[in-house]
């Protein structure tokens, strides 16, 4: 065991200490042992691992690096106690292991006989405690997704655990109605017919929460006792209402560190709350597979940028996983929820803003934001602050009033943001957002989108035929080509995979050109260049443009111009499919693609 | 940051919903005068011309009345409420096309309530439409038969007859998901009034072949229907036939048309 442990001295879990007794991830992704959910951190952002008495540590080259005692850690490195690591915000201390609390006291005197070394060993090895810390329970098994671990608002909360809001947190600051009319309740259970138009009530109570049955025809129970008058709840408490069971968690309690659900549910368990998840999904239009048995998973609070031509299956993708359009093949989950079987329950977690913004030429803003919010039932008390909200957040206070057929595209573009966020979706379709807008009004779209995700940690599915959108704002970026990924990860990382860099060289003669391909082809392969230039893209190890000018200035060759040129993700997807991104849209089988 | 804190509403009820869709539909209607005075004014000029042209069939015996404008007030109504069709059909058309029904389905909404309450605005619109074309009919001397609580049922039926031209407009909408396929209705819809008994009482037509057209025809027994109140005062069996098919064919358009979009749109 190693003689140090690990201290979150600051960030979302500050307070925990680990014990690394086996190899931990650390990362923002489900898979992580300790999952940091913030955008600065990577999806698999570095190891712990114990080594001997101590632990190494290693960076998983991660975007944004992991720091030890504030310089960047390339490699791996062994830890001592006081070394300060950095991960994202999350600030992590080297602590020497404690000494037990109360050491055995030597005895007084020497026993009268002493002991004998056992005739064999034990039958049966040291069983582990039965029930140890939390923290150190969750790490040690294999598997546990932390991402559930995430801190809770202080206020007391219902985790709905089964039922048709499986999966939904309600926090409780002020008194909480559950029952089936839209009308009545704030918690809606419309499709339990054992549930009353007003049910029950949730109310907070210092530090705490009382439940009181609103003469509901079937009841309400505390754990399984059916209850008269309000009943004060503790953390762990089951509410049952109809077919949903409801956990109490009270205080900044992780959820994962709640007890199992009394009924557990295979389509939420495991998953991470924000998460996209699909395995082999297909959709087949005849005999065309316009998606073609993709995987993906994208982490909470990531956005994953989803970049491909027209007609390569993007929109399609988008479509099946916002429920508009059956799968053929597969399967996809949105914070745990099955798109094929849970329609209603994926559609209340995501907020779309789909390819041509879906806008009434005949209603203004303020009358758009009325009509979404009522479809989504979002209580009348709270529609004109929400509305007001986000209309200003978007920046169409001062035209929200007008017809949207005087809209110019950005301002549309910026109404339909508005409209996908009025239920606080936890996850964002954008299919092409930014197609047909001006610079400004683009670069106004990805700060909005980057603040969701930092500020109300949503996770983003972003499709885009820009590989400068996809490079700004995605944290991974998926390729995909005739309905296949082709390639995935950051754009850092993808560049980095095929990454040279080309130096391209137009001679002030013509006629110099071959003199200039010979010069340059020392340095690499040379490849395709604009009119009158030659470009070679450089071996590994040839970085230095000086080492080119130097050598073409040797041959006496003049040139009109050198330009180096880093690796772009067209120059990925020119590699992981022969073709260039851009233009590469223009293909027959385009049609496929659903507008 | 936060990840789960708003309380959700994954539905809000189904009047609710009615109401909302209703409101827009009512607001999209009537915020485009530039397709409803059209379909307005095309059944008045109609009224115009035919009631000054067919004056002279008043002459032939057994015509039902002497005011030729009271004979065709009914086939009015019932081409006003043609436009219902287009009207309706082409606000969803729009919607498919224009990619909103998408955001509607992403919607706790029912489909069913998606594609009826559209039809709010257009029964606003059918419903005073009637009412003027009733009011210029009795300015220029129409006299209803069956009183003032004719006039009330003939209302009553032609609010039925927007119901049921809305509905087919819905269905073709939900079928083809096109706006062109939807105007071409109103050549349907011409073709088929006046291959009807709608100028001539079924009785009186001399061509043979016309006259089994106009029984084969349904628009003849929606004419008649409306033209009974008018000319012949409670006709029983006109009302029944003609209120019979109305209802008939809402029903069936209302539900081909939330079966096709069901198929069209399919959401999971």
């Amino acid at each position: 065991m190693s003689d140090v442990t690990i201290a979150i001295v600051a960030g979302a879990e500050s307070g925990r200490e680990l014990r690394v007794e086996k190899s931990l991830l650390v990362g923002r992704g489900p898979g992580s042992d300790l999952v940091i959910p913030e955008p600065d951190v990577s999806t698999r952002h570095a190891r712990l691992t114990p080594s001997g008495s101590a632990i190494s540590i290693e960076d998983l080259e991660s975007t944004n690096g992991t720091f030890i005692n504030g310089e960047r850690l390339t490699g791996t490195r062994l830890l001592q106690a006081g070394d300060v690591i950095q991960v994202g915000t999350t600030t992590l201390e080297v602590r020497a292991q404690k000494p037990p609390a109360d050491p055995p006291k030597p005895p007084a005197s020497p026993p009268a006989d002493p002991p004998k070394p056992p005739a064999s060993p034990p039958a049966d090895p040291p069983k582990p405690p039965a029930s140890p810390p939390a923290d150190e329970a969750r790490l040690n098994l294999p598997g546990l997704q932390l991402t559930r671990a995430r801190v809770i608002p202080t206020l007391p909360t219902l985790v709905l655990v089964t039922g048709q809001l499986a999966g939904t947190n309600v926090p409780v600051g002020e008194q909480v109605v559950v029952g089936r009319d839209a009308a009545l309740a704030d918690v809606i259970l419309d499709q339990d017919s054992d549930v009353s138009r007003r049910h029950a009530t949730f109310s907070p109570s210092g530090d705490g929460m009382t439940v009181q049955d609103l003469g509901s025809t079937n009841g309400t129970f505390v754990n399984g006792q059916r209850i008269t008058q309000a009943v004060a709840l503790a953390r762990g408490d089951q509410v049952q209402i109809g077919e949903t069971v409801i956990e109490v968690l009270i205080a900044a309690q992780p959820v994962a560190a709640a007890a199992p659900a009394p009924t557990p549910i295979p389509e939420v368990k495991g998953q991470a709350p924000n998460s996209i998840e699909v395995k082999g999904l297909v959709k087949q239009f005849g005999e065309h597979r316009a998606v073609d048995g993709i995987d993906l998973f994208v982490s909470p609070g990531e956005i994953y940028g989803f970049l491909g031509p027209n007609g390569a299956g993007k929109s399609t993708t988008v479509h099946m996983l916002t429920t508009l359009l059956p799968v053929s093949g597969g399967t996809a989950r949105i914070a745990g929820f099955d798109v094929m079987k849970q329609g209603p329950q994926v559609r209340s977690t995501i907020g779309v803003a789909l390819q041509a913004a879906a806008l009434d030429p005949q209603l203004n803003s303020w009358e758009h934001m009325d009509l979404q919010m009522a479809l989504q039932g979002v209580p009348s008390s709270e529609r004109k602050q929400r509305r007001e909200e986000l209309i200003e957040r978007v920046g169409l206070t001062q035209r929200a009033s007008r017809r949207v057929s005087g809209y110019s595209g950005g301002m549309k573009r910026r109404l339909d943001l508005a409209l996908a966020l009025v239920h606080r979706p936890r996850v964002l379709f954008l299919d092409e957002p930014t197609t047909g807008l001006d610079p400004q009004s683009r670069t106004a779209l990805w700060e909005e989108v980057s603040r969701l995700v930092k500020e109300e940690g949503m996770t983003v599915f972003l499709t885009t035929q820009y590989l400068e959108e996809a490079d700004v704002l995605a944290d991974r970026v998926g390729i995909i080509d005739r309905g296949e990924i082709v390639a995935e990860g950051t754009p850092a990382q993808l560049k980095a995979e095929i990454g040279r860099p080309t130096v391209e060289v137009t001679p002030v003669e013509g006629t110099d050109s071959n003199a200039v391909s010979d010069v340059l082809g020392r340095f690499g392969e040379l490849v395709s260049a604009a009119h009158r230039g030659v470009a070679v893209r450089l071996r590994p190890g040839i970085d230095d443009l000086a080492d080119v000018v130097r050598a073409l200035d040797a041959q006496s060759l003049k040139v009109a111009n050198v330009e180096l040129h880093a690796p772009s993700l067209d120059d990925v997807f020119l590699v992981k499919t022969g073709r260039s991104l851009e233009g590469a849209g223009e293909k027959p089988d385009a049609a496929a693609e659903p507008a | 940051m936060s990840t789960s804190v708003a309380v959700p509403r994954v539905s809000s009820s189904v009047a609710g919903q009615v109401r909302t869709i209703a409101r827009r539909s009512i607001a999209r209607t009537l915020r485009q005068p530039a397709v409803i005075i059209p379909n307005m004014l095309f059944p008045l000029f109609m009224l115009a011309v035919l009631s000054k042209a067919g004056n002279q069939a008043t002459k032939i015996p057994g015509f039902p009345t002497k005011s030729y404008i009271t004979f065709v007030l009914g086939a009015t109504l019932v081409q006003g409420a043609t436009s219902a069709a287009t009207l309706a059909g082409g606000l969803l058309a729009e919607d498919i096309e224009g990619g909103f029904m998408n955001r509607m389905l992403l919607t706790p909404a029912s489909k069913s309530v998606l594609i009826i309450a559209q039809l709010a605005g257009v029964l606003i619109v059918g419903f005073l439409q009637s009412i003027i074309f009733l009011l210029v009919g009795l300015a220029f001397g129409v006299t209803v038969k069956a009183g003032v609580g004719g006039a009330l049922v003939l209302l009553a039926i032609a609010l039925l007859l927007v119901l049921l031209f809305g509905s087919i407009g819905l269905f073709t909408a939900a079928a083809a998901g096109s706006l062109a396929q939807v105007q071409a209705l109103t050549g349907l819809f011409i073709a088929l009034m006046f291959l009807s008994s709608m100028l001539m009482p079924r009785n009186l037509i001399k061509h043979e072949w016309f006259k089994t057209i106009a029984t084969y025809n349904p628009f003849s027994y929606l004419v008649e229907a409306t033209r009974s109140l008018l000319v012949t005062g409670w006709d029983g069996q006109a009302l029944a036939l003609g209120i019979g098919i109305a209802t008939g064919g809402v029903i069936l358009a209302l539900f081909g048309a939330v079966i096709v979009l069901q198929r069209t749109l399919e959401r999971t």
